[in-house]
Formats: C-alpha cells, structure tokens, sequence
C-alpha cells in the first residue's frame, strides 16, 4: 500500500519509537505513583520527554508541558479551562472541529460570544480581520497552525504579535505542524499550543499534550489520581498534576521521546524540507490534469504537506475507494473534520480527496498517485 | 540516626532537583515521601539525603532556585538488621 494519509496519521513510524514502546511494556511501573525501580523508570522517561517537548517547542517551563491522549483532549483542556461566562473569543473557519466543537459548546453552555473570521476562497484568513474583531471583552485568540485540508499555514508570528498587542491569549492547534513546522512558543508569543504525537511527531497513537507559557491558571478538566497529595480535597494546584488526573500513556510517551530523539537526530527541517519537495511534485503532477481541482493556496511553499482536489464531479469517497481499491494507495475522502473550510471553498457537497505526505514516503509513490490521479480523470472524463 | 527528606508537591520537582543533586555530585536517593511531616505530600517521592550530605544539598536548592516543599528530619524507625552481614 502507497500511505498517503499522513495528515490522519503516519502509520510508518521509526523503528527507534516502535523499540521503546515495546522496551516500556516489560519495564514500567505507574509513573509518579511510588518510588520503586519500575514507578522511577515511568517517572524519569516521563519527565526527560516534557523536557524535550518543552525545548523542541519553545516552552519555557518543562512542568507546564501536559500530557494528554490527543490534540482534541489538549484543546477541550485548554479552552474549556481558560473561559468565564462573557469572555469574548476569536477563531477561524479553518479550524477543525477539535477547536470549533469545543468553542460552540462554550458559546451554547457558558455564555461565551464567538468571532470565527472567514476564510476565502482558497481557504486562507487575513489576520488582520482578526484584530478587526477585538473587543473590550475578547480573552483570546484561538487558531490552528495549518488547515488539515489545504494545507494552508497561519502567520503565528503575525497573529501572536496582534494577541500580544492587545494583552490576549494565544492558543494555537498545532495538530497538522507539530514536528515538522517550526514552532517558537516565546518567539511567537503562543500562550497554549495544542499538539498531537502520531502525527508529525511520529509517535504513537494515544499521545498529546499541551504547553503552556506563562502564568496561565487552566481550571482542570478531569481531577482525580494524582500520585501525590491524596488528602487534598481538590486537583493539586501546580503544574503538571493540575491537569493530568489519573495513569498517563507511559508507554506511549516512551514512544514518542524517541519519535522526538529521531526528529532531533535526523533533522527537523530535513523532515520538512522532503515532505514539501514530495508534495510540490504531486501538485504540480496533478494540477493541470483536465477535471482535476486543487484546493488551496500554492503560491507559498510554506504549508504543510497537504494536496486535496476533486477529479471532474466525482463523489469524493468514490474516488478514494478506487485509489485504495485498484491503485492501492491510501488517501482520505470527505469531509475531514473540517465543516467550514469545505463551505469557504465550495466542497461541502463533494467533499474533497486529500493527500498527505510524510517522511517515508517516496518520489516513486509520489509518481504513481500522479499517475493514478490522471487515470481516474480520464476514466471519469464527462460523455 | 537522623535522615533528611526533601519534600515536594509533585514527581517533576522532585526529578528535577534529584538531576541537580546527581550533577553536582551530592548524595541522594529517591524514596516515597514520608507520611508523618505534611500527611497531605503522602503518595509522592522525596529525597532521601545523609546529614552529611545535607548542607550541600541547601547549597545546591538556593543555586538554582530549585524548587521544593518542605526539608524534613526523620530518626529511623527500623532496627538494622543485625545478622545481615553475619
């Protein structure tokens, strides 16, 4: 099978992280519940991966790294512990519903007013419609780093420089970047950044979190077990327990320390630099297919490693049976959490292919979903 | 004899000074805090320094403002085993 879903998952993980999960399932004990061989081995991989999380991502405070299961928990942690009745917030139609669920249900349930600046026809947001949109009452500014279906980045230095301006916080989804973008909490004056691990991180399923700059006090989502201070009555108040009731993935944050060793080792922007070369290869293999569609905006190569189209009328999902089915080649069809980027760019009926590089994918894959794709169109080619 | 415990409010304060210690070559292990001093720290880890040791180990907490909870003196409460060595 040729993996071009990358932006769901990237199901090709390095061997390094696939031994240390493995490692982790014969020696962990229960991270920060006792002070035995097996509970220290959990505590210590535990704590050395919030260091590298915090250096890699700019954080400047490792113990305000938090784990969670994924980048939804991390937003749903984050933006349903930062809000009061009548705060003011301001988001994007590009965000997935990991952002938008959470942010109407605080508009529904909690008396939160919501600004969501549109996004145009290539799928993009000025930002200065967003400074357009501040308010005496605006709390934050909550964005995602990259569409999950254009591919499209955000100016977070840009938008983190309006957020600053206006003494607001800045909480941005880094679900689709987080590994292979370059993300600077301080120099982008980030307040929360909200990541997943089997992603671009390439670690496993099941691991997230989110970094928090700053004295920011986030109400806990959860309490419960926290290994520490079991007579209090309430959540512990400091970082990271504040936020991280009950067993943590120890085995897959053991995973995804050495996913973050791999990325170091190899290189970050080498990562990043062929993900983009493959997807530019794909784009422009495809783009003046006749009946192909390409959304999104190519005019930059700063974007994230994301083709979707269309070929002639076809139903989205048709077209995705077929590549997995004759061409075997794995993309992902529909409507991909996205409601509002489909609207903005007019797919909402369709929905869109997407195709999603990754780190071990290849030119010669790459060549045979172009091929693939000119095949479809000329098979599907209107009478 | 009389050993110290370094008290914490979580295990990531309590990892961080033990690296601290380690650098810096100030004896220390890490043992389940101590319920009798604050019964509200119970269920986390410690510090576990020799008097010896202990006036480094302060020395080492104010360099780098490290952050802890609480220092806390405990006489032992086990008999040594007398035929261990025999």
């Amino acid at each position: 099978m040729i993996y071009l879903d990358n932006a769901a998952t990237t199901m090709h993980k390095p061997q390094a992280v696939i031994d240390a999960v493995v490692n982790a399932m014969s020696t962990f004990g229960n991270a920060s519940r006792g002070a035995h061989e097996g509970a220290l081995t959990s505590s210590r991989v535990i704590y050395r991966t919030r260091a590298k999380l915090a250096a890699f991502f700019g954080c400047p405070s490792s113990e305000q790294v938090i784990f969670t299961c994924n980048a939804t928990e991390a937003l749903n942690i984050a933006l349903m512990g930062l809000f009061e009745p009548g705060d003011h917030v301001i988001s994007t139609e590009m965000e997935h519903n990991s952002v938008l669920r959470p942010l109407y249900r605080l508009q529904n349930e909690h008396g939160v007013s919501l600004d969501l600046v549109p996004a145009d026809r290539t799928g993009r947001i000025d930002p200065a419609e967003i400074e357009r949109r501040i308010r005496p009452e605006t709390k934050a500014i909550v964005c995602t780093h990259a569409s999950n279906l254009t591919g499209n980045r955000n100016d977070l230095t840009r938008i983190g420089r309006i957020a600053e301006d206006h003494g607001l916080l800045f909480v941005v989804d880094a679900s689709q970047t987080a590994g292979a973008a370059y993300i600077n909490m301080e120099e982008m004056k980030i307040s929360v950044l909200c990541f997943t691990g089997h992603k671009s991180l390439m670690g496993p399923q099941g691991t997230g979190g989110l970094c928090i700059r700053g004295d920011i006090p986030i109400r806990p989502f959860k309490v419960g077990g926290s290994g520490v201070q079991s007579f209090l009555t309430v959540q512990p108040p400091e970082y990271p327990t504040r936020l991280e009731a009950g067993t943590l993935n120890g085995h897959g944050i053991a995973g995804l320390s050495a996913a973050i060793d791999y990325i170091n080792e190899t290189g970050r922007e080498v990562i990043e630099a062929k993900e983009t070369a493959l997807m530019m290869r794909f784009y422009r293999g495809v783009k003046d297919v006749p009946g192909v569609t390409v959304y999104g905006d190519f005019s930059t190569e700063d974007r994230s490693p994301v083709v979707s189209l269309n070929i002639w009328d076809l139903d989205s999902a048709l077209v995705a049976d077929e590549l997995a089915q004759t061409y075997e080649i794995a993309t992902r069809a529909g409507a991909h959490c996205a409601p509002l980027m489909h609207r903005a760019l007019g797919t909402e009926q369709q929905g869109a292919v997407r195709f999603s590089f990754g780190w071990f994918n290849t030119e010669d894959e790459t060549d045979r979903a172009i091929e693939a794709v000119r095949e479809i169109a000329e098979r599907g080619r209107p009478e | 004899m009389t050993r110290y415990y370094i008290l914490f409010e979580n295990y990531d304060q309590g990892l961080a000074l033990h690296d601290l210690l380690d650098q810096e070559g100030v004896k220390n292990r890490i043992a389940p805090a101590p319920a009798v001093t604050h019964g509200r720290l119970c269920c986390g880890m410690s510090l576990l320094v020799e008097a010896g040791e202990l006036e480094a180990a302060k020395a080492c907490i104010e360099r780098h403002h490290a952050v802890y909870f609480d220092i806390v003196g405990l006489e032992d409460q086990l008999r040594s085993r007398r035929d261990r060595y025999c």
